[in-house]
């Protein structure tokens, strides 16, 4: 293949200099871009890798968010707790004023006064807004106010008092992602914050020849407990205690009846699911299926009372001057609700502290990926410019060498 | 002796021939840039001479020379290397047009950027998770519907893109088609006009080159290979082992709208109307890249459009909304057939012969780790045929449905969010099955049958097959509640937000209940379902995450991107090489005609002087001797 056509010179020519103007309009794009990757073939593995970082950097973003607005929450959360436990801890000043025999019959009725005052500002405390409007203290029922007082008269008492105090909010505490399939509980529902004993519902049906007749579900505080028929009882009970609730149930031995039992100092939730009427045949919820707390048995004994009750039961008993109911129920009431309240307290530092944690691993976590997606994507500057420098080198020199061959002088220009 | 004025005859003979020489080098020079232009050499012999070996030959030794004819005026052509070019241009040709085409889909993708259908869906996943926490405010609903609107956006917009690709590509098929029928006729024309002049012995070397520069362009459009019939010297291109063109006969190629292929054209021969088979050329390449690729980035498209659409509506219709309403859809739902059972006439006799069904979910909760202790080997629909999936005692159920998966058949499978065994359709591989419509389930144990709930009974007596109607009667359940009759094509092009929500953000739901009632208006945990569905494996066709299938289509596109690239460059540079050889071979060398001019034109002046030299000689007998 010895001969050259006149015309191979700018045939080969063309072919090169097409090759490599591409190459510099691609290298000069990316340089422009930043990004080793215009077109997706120019690194399809790296450009699949780089999509899964993107979409991770975002989640992370927005789980540090989540995290953010949890914390603010229990935050706000805590300080209204600290005030009521502040109140709380004059109230108990109060009562152990009161307990010592010095102070006469007018003084407790000025201190009842003063624990009147402080109920009620415990009780604003706990129908409390965010800024959104949203209760604090209701679980997820946020347009609820979570506390409804109603008033009557107290031997002793001059007008009308706040006689009870019922929850009208729930107790589901919502949930918010912080990590990839990790959630955390958001809310404080008021009758965990607020609760001061252990409750006790004693029903007095007697189930000793109780049998479950169909397939039905019962839920206490939110875990859902399947029961089979042909159920006696004890396997109610022994399924109750199995299950996720902080219950404990038991048989009466006098009158063969259920028992519950919190483990934790909290009100019972207690409904029979999809139409079911176990709990209500057992003599624990009052016939009709209402929505909890309020469809306990009227034949059940109930024990066990909220922060409010015993607050109410010191204030009625410092009006009525009795120092010894003061200095007894009254005051452990007092101090069973300081020790509830500051376990509350103690769960929201320890649920902040976790999300501390977590917050603090994406914060490390977060520049990791955004460099390992740099990596995939990003272009090598310095790399990128010396491989531009060297194609306009090349670029000259080979258009120099292709005017040469072309002007070339011809067999015709020496003819005569 | 011979004549006396057999010299003058003598040089006439030879100025003749330098004439034609000195003809030739200029055409050849006038043409040394025409495209497909091979030069032209004058053959030059000695004439023939006086005196054969006969009676009445002349008795001096040497037989007297007579001068120079022209033979022949040939090209200088290598044909072997031209056959070789022809069956070799086809894959520039196929690798061409298919670089050019993918190169389009790549950018429809808008990777890795901040703007592709992946970010926004990220986006909107990021809606919900901020709903989640702000179940109340009605700021978070509405943004929650705005990203879903430009998601929703983002689909049509790639959805539209791709398609019109593949319209693009149908353009070119039929302008192609339209070209490869003039070609092959002017062919046959040339055909006639080049048997003739060489019947008279001609060499039609200008004919010659404009037929191989057809050759050659067909080539491109067309795998074909060319030959000449001895000896009726016809010239004979032929496709696939088919006849193109024979002598002055040609092949039309024509055009037929498919009805199964969304009225798309294919090829067939105009008289017979049979099917033609190409394997390279810009046409097959465009026919592969048609139904091949830009088919499947639509069924992609769409697989992920109407598995999104129905995941979220899943769990979004289990949840309350801030009005407390429950059970509205948040995507848009457009079935194919308006009809419960999903009955369907699709051949169009006027009675329902096939079931068209997407989905169907079996009665009974399952939990993935249990062991199904049963026997037995499910037969479902594949591309081509049935496929086989054993499950043994000793599985568990996520094994089972994992092997499903795997199994490469047009079914898959999931536990949905309530623990029940969901079968779901993919798209079809034949472009005579609908996409996203089951064609059979058969179980001959009772996985299927009375463990999920699916089927009513096992084996083909209880099988489900889609070709009759009222096919859903197999089914355990045949009311409705658990399957799904099968979308309106191509959801990518038709999926809306729900218009009740653009008018009404509170029924957006976000908070889960139980028995009807709602957790709470506070309760942000459906949101939170939604937004989980990003991570959760919800079988997105065989890939089981939402980033597992992102990633996988943006590798694709992008490996096959890279695979044309390299072929192209390589089809090219192979095609150089060929050239440049031809080149060699045929291209004209100015330098050298220049210097073959000299030769003639002093062969003129020298011949011219001999003729005038025997003129004075002659001039000397006829004018001079005697008186």
């Amino acid at each position: 293949m010895k001969r050259i056509s006149s015309q191979q010179p700018t045939f080969d020519s063309s072919y090169w200099r097409e090759l490599r103007e591409f190459d510099m309009n691609q290298m000069t794009n990316k340089v422009g871009a930043q990004s080793k990757i215009k077109d997706l073939r120019d690194d399809p593995l790296a450009a699949s890798r780089s999509t899964r970082f993107q979409s991770e950097i975002m989640r992370s973003d927005r789980f540090g968010k989540n995290i953010e607005s949890v914390r603010n929450t229990l935050s706000s959360g805590e300080g209204n707790l600290r005030s009521a436990l502040d109140i709380l801890q004059r109230v108990r000043e109060l009562a152990v004023q009161g307990a010592n025999g010095t102070v006469d019959r007018s003084q407790m009725g000025y201190m009842g006064e003063e624990v009147d005052q402080l109920l009620g500002e415990l009780l604003t405390i706990a129908n409390s807004k965010d800024q959104a409007g949203n209760s604090l203290f209701a679980g997820t029922a946020s347009k609820t106010t979570p506390f409804r007082t109603t008033m009557g008269r107290v031997p002793g008492g001059s007008t009308d008092r706040v006689v009870t105090v019922e929850y009208l909010g729930n107790i589901d505490r919502g949930a918010a992602e912080v990590q990839e399939g990790a959630t955390v509980d958001i809310n404080l529902p008021g009758n965990v914050a607020f609760w001061a004993e252990q409750q006790q519902i004693y029903s007095t049906v007697d189930a000793s020849q109780y049998r479950v007749q169909a397939d039905s579900t019962i839920r206490i505080d939110g875990a859902d407990i399947r029961l089979s028929p042909g159920d006696t009882l004890s396997a109610i009970a022994a399924k109750i205690n199995d299950s996720a609730a902080p219950v404990r149930a038991s048989l009466d031995p006098v009158s063969n009846a259920l028992v519950l039992s919190t483990t934790i100092p909290h009100q019972i939730w207690a409904e029979d699911a999809g139409g079911g009427t176990v709990l209500q045949d057992l003599g624990i919820l009052a016939p009709g299926g209402d929505r909890p707390p309020l469809n306990v048995a009227r034949s059940a004994r109930v024990f066990g009372g909220s922060l409010f009750d015993m607050v109410i039961n010191l204030r009625n008993a410092m009006f009525e001057g009795s120092g010894e109911k003061v200095g007894g129920a009254g005051l452990r009431g007092i101090e069973d609700s300081i020790t509830t309240l500051a376990g509350v307290l103690g769960d929201i530092g320890a649920r902040d502290a976790r999300l501390d944690t977590v917050a603090k691993r994406l914060a490390f976590q977060q520049p990791e990926l955004i460099r390992f997606d740099s990596q995939e994507r990003d272009l090598d500057m310095a790399d990128a410019i010396t491989q531009l420098k060297t194609l306009e080198f090349t670029h000259e020199a080979a258009l120099s060498a292709t005017a040469r061959v072309l002007n070339r002088p011809k067999l015709l220009d020496f003819l005569r | 002796m011979q004549s006396s004025f057999a010299p003058i005859e003598l040089g006439k003979r030879g100025l003749v021939a330098t004439t034609q020489g000195l003809q030739t080098i200029g055409h050849n020079l006038s043409n040394a840039s025409t495209e497909g232009y091979s030069r032209q050499r004058v053959e030059m012999h000695a004439t023939e001479p006086l005196y054969e070996p006969q009676l009445n030959r002349e008795e001096t030794p040497g037989q007297i020379g007579q001068g120079v004819d022209v033979t022949r005026i040939e090209r200088l052509k290598d044909m072997l290397l031209e056959g070789r070019i022809v069956s070799e241009q086809n894959v520039q040709g196929y690798w061409d047009s298919r670089d050019k085409y993918i190169l389009m889909m790549e950018q429809v993708y808008n990777e890795p950027t901040d703007h592709s259908v992946r970010a926004l869906m990220d986006q909107f996943w990021g809606a919900w998770q901020d709903l989640s926490l702000n179940p109340t405010e009605m700021a978070s609903r509405r943004s929650v519907l705005e990203k879903g609107k430009s998601l929703v956006d983002g689909i049509h917009d790639r959805y539209q893109r791709i398609k019109g690709v593949r319209d693009m590509v149908e353009d070119d098929i039929r302008g192609t088609v339209t070209q490869v029928n003039e070609i092959t006729r002017q062919i046959a024309l040339l055909n006639g006009q080049i048997v003739k002049s060489q019947a008279l012995g001609d060499n039609p070397n200008d004919l010659l080159d404009r037929r191989d520069l057809l050759v050659g362009q067909l080539s491109t459009l067309v795998d074909i290979s060319i030959r000449t019939n001895d000896p009726a010297g016809e010239f004979v291109v032929t496709t696939g082992g088919t006849h193109l063109v024979q002598g002055l006969h040609h092949e039309t190629i024509a055009l037929q709208a498919d009805k199964a292929n969304e009225g798309y054209s294919n090829l067939v021969w105009d008289d017979t109307r049979g099917p033609i088979a190409l394997r390279g050329g810009k046409i097959a390449s465009l026919l592969q890249l048609r139904d091949g690729d830009a088919r499947q980035e639509i069924q992609s498209l769409d697989l992920l459009s109407l598995n999104f659409t129905d995941l979220v509506n899943e769990v979004h219709r289990q949840g309350f909304g801030l009005n407390g309403e429950k059970g509205v859809d948040f995507f848009v739902q457009r079935p194919f057939i308006t009809n419960v059972a999903g009955n369907y006439d699709s051949k169009g006799t006027g009675v329902p012969d096939s079931t068209w069904v997407f989905r169907v979910t079996g009665s009974n909760a399952l939990k993935a780790k249990d062991q199904v202790g049963l026997e037995g080997v499910l037969t479902l629909p594949g591309a081509d045929a049935p496929v086989t999936v054993a499950y043994h005692p000793t599985d568990t159920i996520e094994d089972i449905i994992t092997r499903i998966n795997l199994s490469g058949s047009e079914v898959v499978a999931r536990l949905n969010s309530e623990g029940k065994l969901s079968l779901k359709a993919t798209p079809a591989a034949d472009t005579r099955n609908p996409d996203f419509v089951i064609r059979s389930l058969e179980d001959s144990g009772q996985f299927l049958v009375g463990y999920s709930g699916i089927l009513k009974a096992s084996g083909p007596a209880g099988a489900y097959t889609w070709d009759h109607a009222d096919a859903v009667q197999a089914l355990a359940q045949a009311d409705g509640s658990q399957y799904a009759v099968a979308p309106l094509a191509h959801p990518a092009g038709w999926i809306e937000v729900n218009p009740r929500l653009l008018q009404n953000p509170g029924s957006i739901a976000a908070a889960s209940g139980a028995d009807g009632r709602s957790d709470g208006v506070g309760d942000g945990t459906a949101a939170l379902a939604i937004a989980q569905l990003r991570t959760t494996p919800v079988m997105v066709g065989v890939t089981s995450t939402f980033d597992s299938y992102f990633a996988d289509r943006v590798a694709g596109i992008g490996l096959k991107g890279e695979e044309a690239n390299r072929s192209l460059d390589t089809a090219k540079l192979v095609m150089k090489d060929l050239k440049d050889l031809r080149e060699t071979i045929s291209g004209v060398n100015v330098d050298e005609e220049l210097s073959t001019m000299i030769t003639y034109q002093n062969g003129y002046a020298a011949i011219a002087r001999f003729v005038s030299t025997f003129d004075q000689m002659l001039n000397v007998i006829i004018n001079r001797m005697g008186v």
